[in-house]
């Protein structure tokens, strides 16, 4: 690790202007084909660090190299006075230099998102460390590991965009609109997805995601490619619920009822189709719900990419074995925001009552500009709480193998764990959404909250770990950071079986986090959330051991909470909750079954290379 | 095993072959002693059907000689080669091959079957010229290429006419899964994926070129602006579907469950179609995806002529020198490795083309006709380069690919029995590991007697894929596989001489020819035949 830049004054001077908390940057809300309707042009207000050209952070890095025709663009200065004097470029599709900040803002802003959620920072992905024979792992880098994560606005001509973890960063492409079918484009214009702030969202999520959870990306079972995919469009339709002029509109076109697919035209229309004359007649689709209507509608399906809702809930679409990942993963998404609306409404239905009762009619959308703007305040909380459980059931996931089912049992039990009353019922409206969609847990017992919850862990069921080091919201020291991994590691190895792993196989700890979450009450709640992993090789046939092996993966998430300070000291972490999937077992060889399965059918048989097994997002995506 | 192959290593061709083809006196080294084949010793169960593989190198060239009363009759299956990724696959030999089937048959066949249209299963009908003076009663296509015009092109009115008259249903343009639009796309993007490939060096490139040019026979790489249209593959196509089968006028389209016509002259032969999956159950076909995955390609490119050409997003004002104007080091002191993310950057898009140019290959060998016929008692499958989908559906009784092969059943009982009682295996795609299942070879060498069939898998190794990643071309896990049951030859297991070159073509693995439990194999001249 090399030394830290650090930026803090040496001394006090009264008259020095400390640094800005925070660097408002101009960036499009949706994409350049609204243009500057609806505050689509709008400031994001980003944490102030100093930035090289490029811009170059900390973290994350713009470097505008295009792979198609082997050329750099000139980086944008954002520490220049006159940019910095009028928070940044003005929108524009033609200077590059925007582009790059609006990529750099948007990927800052949403790694804030998530730091907020989680309630910790976040650190992009680290290649897998397999622990020795003494069960230690190496501290030094590898050469997979991605410390800072590179942008890279025009990366190839291409209608996708990707995170890509060879490559460390995020791959934006350029290319023609389509000519017979446009949209809103011009015919052949240059589209840039780097300019599409749902896309910008969306692959950072990716980048996100595979840094708190690294096997996420290993192809076990349909459900993981497709969980990536939902996840990343989870977040990116979440942030339209923050955007307040969109939302306002959206509410008083809607009548209110933000899930409506389309809008209510502008100017009143007759009945008849034909009597549509000018634009303000036609109604046109709810931006809040549509996923990067300028990509879409540029490549000819006149509509935009995804959409939160989709089809009525269908419990056997699940079922259909041959869903491509991003319709598999639709229906996480509508089965989410399904309990969205429900919350949403449930929220605001007082507020429907006075209104009728004030003589308002909710035949017409018409709507009150204070009932709107308290509509819109209810619809942008609900969002916000929402993304955070949404988030925050990362930490509750188990660390290999995830499936739909697991997911709805890690929101379930993460927003219980927080927030054990449930006034809005929020976890109800999980529920159903999900029973809807036909996504079942494999492994719970009844379809109840109960049931669904993971089981808490009794206290004293395990020893107790000595010596775990909680540290500081800001992060663990490195020297912390060592001792815990120590910890973590020697306890693995002496509780395997009672954590349930193998005996016989080493158990990694690919990461430890400690997060720092405000419970309702106002308490601080401080866990430390442990993955622990086990692997070996399965073959794909024993009796045909040269077809070669797959890695077949157990895990455990461990949630370790730092005790209340009792007799002037602080007593060793207890493990609250204990969420495996094992090798053992059962569960083991169902779960074995189905991966030599599935990867046979993903064609994973050929080949020698271990990278098969990854998820490409690259390829995944195809568009986005 | 070497005291077996010598009793059988040489064998006279028939009459006019030995008259005309001095190939013939090309004998296996392993049989010295050039002794005549003593036919009789076994001869069990022999009925006088014969397979013969030519060594082409990588691809498909199959003659089977059915003895009727009238005499014997011939259907060729296949005809082509590809030099493929190394340029090592054709062994320059096809033209020989064809004279040599020519001298064999006398230009007359009954029957001549295109599995799919691959260049390495076509490109011999335009590589030779002396398919002008063939005759063939009779031609079978997969039901796909119905879809495609007569030239070969996709040139939209033709093929939609052409089409027209066979199934109106099929061109309900409303449809997007219709398989005229289908077949049209994927053409379109084989074309497309070619010119946005042309300039790359890179492997992965270079292999997703090859399998497109494989795909439409246009060779993408040299030459770029002299796009003959539709390459010559679309020669190849020409010739079967207007010149050979009675002058197009006795071109079959078949899939799936159809019952063939076949050419009076092959009295006592049956045969039966098991793929490609018809237009009804084209989710076997990877179709879908297709479309979704990657269609983005077609918008993005196809409508313009500059397809090929790099698009240039901004004015040349914008073009920074990386030296001058970007920073070495980043915000906390680390230096930039610009060369290494040029490199990053420059190979990570290709694996996205290259999946692209993957599902054109698959979707194609899926549409391979696969057919079994019986003569005799005797059982013969042939089945092209057939992948997965093709498979499936006819193995398992499933409605839709299944992604999950533990929940997909067991064979179907008359797939099984149909694997279980072959006597003859043309091995599917040249031996990769793709296109013939586990499943099909547990099998198959279930309840066989050892050796009690023979399969024949003409590949040329190193040609395509790379042993490291174990994507080897044909996969020895495989041939270890399937040799453990049958007796398995393989077209570059035996060395043959180019008489119009002066030079020969080494054995790429030294293995003797197998000892069949029933019947005689003979190596001679530029091919191997099974008599049974």
């Amino acid at each position: 690790m090399a030394k830290k830049n650090n930026a803090t004054p040496k001394c006090p001077n009264p008259t020095e202007i400390l640094p800005p908390a925070t660097r408002p940057l101009k960036a499009y809300a949706f994409d350049p084909s609204l243009g500057k309707y609806l505050g689509n042009e709008m400031t994001l207000n980003v944490k102030y660090e100093k930035l090289a050209p490029g811009p170059i952070g900390r973290r994350v890095a713009v470097i505008d190299y295009d792979g198609a025709n082997q050329v750099f663009y000139s980086p944008v200065d954002l520490d220049d006075p006159g940019l910095l004097i009028r928070g940044g470029l003005d929108p524009s599709e033609s200077d590059p230099r925007f582009h790059q900040q609006m990529v750099y803002a948007v990927v800052s802003e949403t790694i804030q998102y998530f730091e907020s959620a989680l309630g910790r920072r976040i650190r992009w992905r680290l290649d897998e460390r397999t622990p020795d024979a003494k069960g230690q792992t190496s501290a030094k880098s590898l050469p997979g590991d991605i410390f800072r994560l590179n942008l890279y606005p025009h990366a190839m001509i291409s209608a996708n965009a990707a995170y890509s973890p060879s490559a460390k960063g995020i791959l934006f492409g350029y290319f023609r609109a389509s000519k017979s079918d446009p949209g809103r484009n011009l015919p052949g214009q240059t589209v840039f997805t780097c300019l599409s702030h749902d896309i910008i969202v969306h692959e950072t999520t990716h980048a996100v995601l595979d840094g708190i959870r690294t096997y996420f990306a290993e192809r076990t079972n349909p459900d993981v490619p497709a969980f990536h995919e939902a996840f990343a469009d989870l977040a990116a339709l979440f942030r339209h619920f923050s955007h307040k002029e969109a939302l306002l509109d959206t509410i008083q076109k809607t009548g209110g009822r933000l899930y409506q697919h389309h809008l209510q035209p502008e100017a009143a229309v007759t009945d008849d189709e034909k009597g549509r004359e000018i634009q303000a007649e036609l109604a046109a689709d709810n931006p809040l719900i549509g996923l990067a209507q300028q990509f879409g509608e540029a490549r000819g399906t006149g509509r935009a990419l995804r959409s939160a809702l989709g089809a009525p809930p269908n419990p056997h679409l699940i079922k259909k074995p041959d869903l491509e990942p991003h319709e598999r993963g639709a229906i996480l998404v509508s089965a989410v925001f399904d309990a969205y609306f429900t919350i949403y409404l449930r929220q605001t239905s007082n507020l429907f009552r006075i209104f009728r009762a004030g003589g308002g009619s909710t035949d017409s959308s018409e709507l009150s500009g204070a009932m709107a703007s308290l509509l819109a305040e209810a619809a942008s909380r609900t969002a916000s709480t929402l993304f955070q459980i949404c988030v925050r059931a990362i930490d509750y996931c188990p660390p290999v193998d995830i499936t739909f089912g697991d997911y709805l049992r890690a929101v379930m039990t993460a927003d219980r764990d927080l927030h054990p009353s449930d006034p809005l019922g929020v976890r109800d409206a999980f529920m159903q959404a999900f029973r809807l969609r036909g996504i079942v847990p494999e492994d719970a017992q009844y379809f109840s909250e109960e049931s669904l919850c993971w089981p808490q862990v009794a206290k004293d069921e395990f020893p107790s770990m000595k010596g775990l080091t909680f540290g500081d919201p800001n992060g663990l020291t490195l020297e912390e950071k060592d001792q815990n991994g120590k910890v973590l590691r020697a306890y693995a190895k002496r509780n395997a079986v009672k954590l349930g792993f193998r005996q016989d196989l080493a158990v990694s700890v690919p990461s430890f986090h400690p997060a720092f979450r405000i419970a309702p009450d106002g308490s601080l709640r401080i866990d430390m959330i442990v993955e622990m992993s086990q692997k070996y090789d399965a073959p794909f046939d024993k009796s045909k051991p040269g077809l070669g092996t797959f890695p077949m993966r157990g895990g455990a998430t461990l949630i370790i909470t730092k005790p209340p300070r009792e007799k002037g000291r602080y007593g060793p972490g207890e493990i609250r909750y204990l969420i495996r999937k094992q090798l053992d077992g059962a569960h083991g060889s169902m779960r074995e079954e189905r991966q030599r399965g599935f990867a046979i059918s993903e064609g994973l048989l050929e080949g020698k290379n271990p990278k098969r097994f990854q998820l490409d997002f690259n390829m995944l995506h195809g568009g986005i | 095993m070497t005291t077996r192959t010598t009793k059988k290593a040489s064998k006279k061709p028939t009459k006019r072959g030995a008259k005309k083809a001095p190939a013939a006196k090309k004998k296996r080294t392993a049989g010295k002693t050039a002794s005549r084949p003593s036919r009789s010793s076994t001869k069990r169960g022999a009925t006088g059907l014969k397979v013969r593989m030519y060594r082409v190198g990588f691809g498909d060239f199959f003659l089977i000689t059915v003895p009727t009363k009238a005499g014997d009759q011939y259907i060729v299956i296949d005809c082509g080669v590809f030099k493929g990724k190394t340029g090592k696959g054709d062994i320059g030999s096809i033209v020989e091959a064809v004279e040599d089937l020519f001298v064999t048959t006398g230009g007359k066949l009954a029957l001549v079957i295109m599995t799919h249209r691959h260049a390495d299963h076509i490109a011999g009908f335009s590589k030779a010229a002396r398919f002008k003076d063939f005759q063939a009663n009779m031609v079978w296509m997969p039901f796909w290429e119905k879809f495609n015009d007569a030239n070969g092109s996709d040139s939209n009115a033709f093929a939609l006419s052409n089409a027209a008259g066979n199934d109106p249903d099929a061109l309900n343009l409303d449809d997007p899964n219709s398989p005229f639009l289908l077949q049209h796309d994927i053409h379109q993007l084989a074309a497309q994926l070619g010119t946005q490939f042309r300039s790359r060096t890179d492997p992965a490139a270079q292999q997703a070129l090859h399998q497109l040019w494989n795909a439409t026979g246009i060779e993408f790489s040299a030459a770029a602006s002299e796009k003959k249209k539709g390459g010559s593959n679309a020669q190849a196509l020409d010739l079967l579907k207007n010149h050979l089968g009675n002058k197009g006028k006795n071109v079959r389209y078949y899939a799936a469950g159809d019952t063939p016509e076949l050419p009076p002259e092959l009295a006592g032969l049956s045969a039966e179609i098991l793929g490609p999956p018809s237009k009804s159950q084209k989710v076997f076909m990877k179709l879908t995806d297709l479309k979704k995955g990657i269609g983005q390609f077609l918008d993005s490119t196809s409508d313009g002529e500059d397809g090929g050409v790099a698009m240039k997003p901004f004015q040349s004002r914008w073009l920074a020198d990386q030296k001058r104007d970007y920073p070495a080091r980043d915000a906390r002191g680390f230096d930039i490795d610009y060369k290494s993310i040029t490199n990053d950057v420059n190979t990570s898009q290709p694996d996205m083309l290259a999946a692209a140019a993957d599902k054109v290959e698959t979707f194609l060998n899926n549409q391979s006709l696969v057919v079994l016929f019986k003569f005799g008692g005797k059982n013969l499958l042939f089945v092209g380069d057939a992948q997965a989908g093709n498979w499936e559906n006819w193995l398992y009784a499933i409605d839709e690919p299944n992604r999950d092969p533990t929940k997909i059943g067991d064979l179907k009982t008359d797939s099984r029995e149909i694997l279980r009682t072959i006597d003859f295996y043309k091995v599917g795609h040249h031996g990769s590991t793709n296109a013939t299942p586990i499943q099909v070879v547990d099998a198959m060498n279930t309840k066989h007697a050892a050796n009690g069939f023979v399969a024949m898998c003409s590949t040329q190794a190193d040609t395509f894929g790379n042993p490291d990643n174990d994507s080897e071309v044909p996969r020895v896990p495989l041939m270890d596989a399937l040799g453990a049951g049958c007796a398995l030859v393989r077209s570059d297991s035996f060395a043959v001489k180019l008489k119009g070159e002066k030079k020969s073509i080494p054995a790429m693995v030294k293995t003797k020819l197998p000892k069949p439990k029933v019947g005689t194999l003979v190596q001679q001249g530029l091919y191997v035949e099974y008599e049974f």
